[in-house]
């Protein structure tokens, strides 16, 4: 498992964008966040022919709609050779279709233009501990601590049931359902910068927070409901307290 | 329990609308609206209204179905995520009902998610609308339920005559700074007034491969034009621009190629406004 918080500003950044002001709009963004090295692609073929040459890429932050080669024929291509190269898409496609189209094909993280640079700065965030977490242990695997094992039960139980409902229907469900993922978002960040996410048990915290984080996008709106929400927030700060527990 | 519904329908919270100008079968028509959003709930009421349907409206699920006990209802517009009970609650507790036997019930929901649909259908609603929902659609579906007939497959595929869009399109404001006021904060007013003139120069273009795009020699460059728009339009807060924009790649993608004519005319005639909006703000910066 990588190392967190991992440095911005160290990150090789491939930047795949077709157009020349959405371009020179995320470079301002990944500038502002304090990225250097960036090399830029005018579309998915060049982003390809830039790998290709061994360029040693941390992270691709592409553009959907690109023509003859788009973002998602790019992250095909990057999945099946570069598997620990972070992949971001950053498009206007809003629709549920499209987040699930691009996780089925392994994206790390996706964010709807326009965005604010808070909003990048979590969403590379979150899309480095993504792409960390896929190289790391299957989900399946109990945590070998009986008390996080029990509240890791009760939180799937929760997502597993909420997966099935709708997502947010009206503006007041959008802005509970982003106020929530940006809580669960931060304490996740927050705990991968601790040292107790390195403990035997943080790999199984950080997915359950990616996974509440998951479900909550890809609707399962049911995570809204009081009781639902309450459970999820109260059980995820227990798990990360059981870290620090068998850390001390 | 049988009630009368010539003239006049009182709905629960005491309000009481007059239909006396309409046609009997119009103001009988037993519209029930459920939605926890007031917003939403106005939007659907209004386009109903402007039609000269009388529908009456819940706040929730459980209201709904207190009120469908005591007045069955020919059609329902029915929000999904609500507090307590559900859409599909609902649903299920309409599906179950042999008195409910005879509602026809629309689900109205704010993503656009084909599994989502498929769910509701399979729960027995009769269409799937997504938020916000058309003017023309809303006509056309509510027309056909009444009737008896099957809904035109939905709102995808009614057909479009530009003006009634335009009536839900201009309810929408043209600028809304917040997104710009942002930017600003982020990267500093310089680089966004650069930002913008850039959009303006670029935007006019795009408007030019929309409008050519309405005929088939050019569609494959509007449909392009009409994404890069939307998400530039979304960028700097022209929202209704930003609406239109979408609604045309909605139109091409299902291929309702007179949509996106009607569509793609509207646009062009919020354009100047929608720009200027933006270019005014652009000079304080």
């Amino acid at each position: 498992m990588a190392n967190f918080p991992i440095d911005l500003t160290s990150l090789n950044v491939l930047l795949a964008e077709d157009d020349s002001l959405e371009m020179d709009m995320a470079r301002t963004a990944v500038g502002a966040l304090g990225m250097s090295r960036i090399t830029q692609a005018g579309g998915g073929a060049q982003a390809l022919a830039a790998l290709d040459t061994g360029f040693d890429c941390d992270l691709v932050i592409s553009d959907w709609n690109m023509p003859n080669f788009d973002g998602l024929d790019l992250l095909k291509a990057v999945r099946e050779r570069w598997f620990d190269v972070t992949f971001l898409m950053v498009t206007n496609n809003e629709t549920l279709d499209h987040i699930r189209a691009a996780r089925a094909c392994g994206v790390d993280g996706y964010l709807i233009k326009p965005y604010s640079l808070n909003q990048l700065r979590e969403a590379v965030q979150l899309a480095l501990i993504a792409r960390s977490i896929g190289l790391g242990a299957p989900p399946e695997e109990t945590p070998p601590d009986p008390e996080l094992a029990a509240v890791a039960a009760s939180i799937r139980r929760a997502l597993a049931a909420a997966a099935e409902s709708a997502g947010p229907t009206s503006a007041d469900d959008h802005d509970r359902a982003k106020t929530l993922g940006t809580n669960l978002s931060a304490q996740l960040i927050e705990f991968t910068g601790s040292s107790d996410s390195m403990g035997p048990l943080g790999a199984h915290v950080i997915r359950l927070h990616m996974d509440c984080v998951d479900t909550l996008r890809l609707g399962g709106n049911q995570l809204l409901a009081h009781e639902t929400q309450n459970l999820i927030v109260d059980g995820l700060k227990l798990a990360v307290g059981l870290c620090g527990k068998q850390g001390s | 329990m049988n009630f009368n519904f010539s003239g006049t329908w009182t709905s629960l919270d005491g309000y009481t609308r007059m239909t006396t100008k309409t046609p009997d079968d119009i103001a009988n028509a037993r519209i029930l609206i459920v939605d926890d959003n007031s917003m939403s709930r106005k939007l659907i009421e209004f386009g109903l209204a402007r039609e000269g349907y009388a529908p009456i409206s819940a706040s929730s699920g459980e209201e709904a179905l207190e009120m469908l006990a005591r007045l069955p209802a020919d059609l329902m517009f029915l929000d999904l995520m609500m507090d307590g009970m559900s859409g599909m609650d609902v649903l299920a507790a309409v599906a179950a009902n042999p008195a409910l036997t005879n509602l026809s019930v629309v689900v109205v929901s704010g993503v656009e998610d084909t599994e989502l649909a498929d769910q509701c259908i399979a729960a027995g609603a009769v269409d799937f609308l997504s938020k916000p929902v058309r003017a023309d659609v809303l006509r056309d579906i509510t027309a056909d339920l009444l009737a008896g007939r099957p809904p035109a497959a939905g709102g995808a595929e009614a057909a479009d005559t530009g003006e009634d869009a335009g009536a839900a399109i201009s309810a929408l404001p043209l600028f809304e700074p917040a997104r710009v006021a942002q930017m600003c904060e982020d990267y500093g007013n310089d680089t966004v007034a650069e930002f913008i003139t850039r959009f303006e120069r670029k935007a006019a273009g795009l408007r030019g491969a929309i409008v050519d795009g309405a005929g088939p020699d050019s569609r494959a460059a509007a449909v392009i034009a009409v994404h890069t728009l939307k998400g530039g339009a979304r960028s700097f807060g022209l929202i209704r621009l930003a609406a239109l924009a979408r609604d045309i790649e909605r139109a091409f993608e299902a291929g309702e190629n007179a949509t996106a004519e009607a569509q793609a005319a509207a646009l062009d005639r919020h354009f100047d406004a929608s720009l200027e909006s933006l270019r005014n703000y652009a000079q304080d910066l």
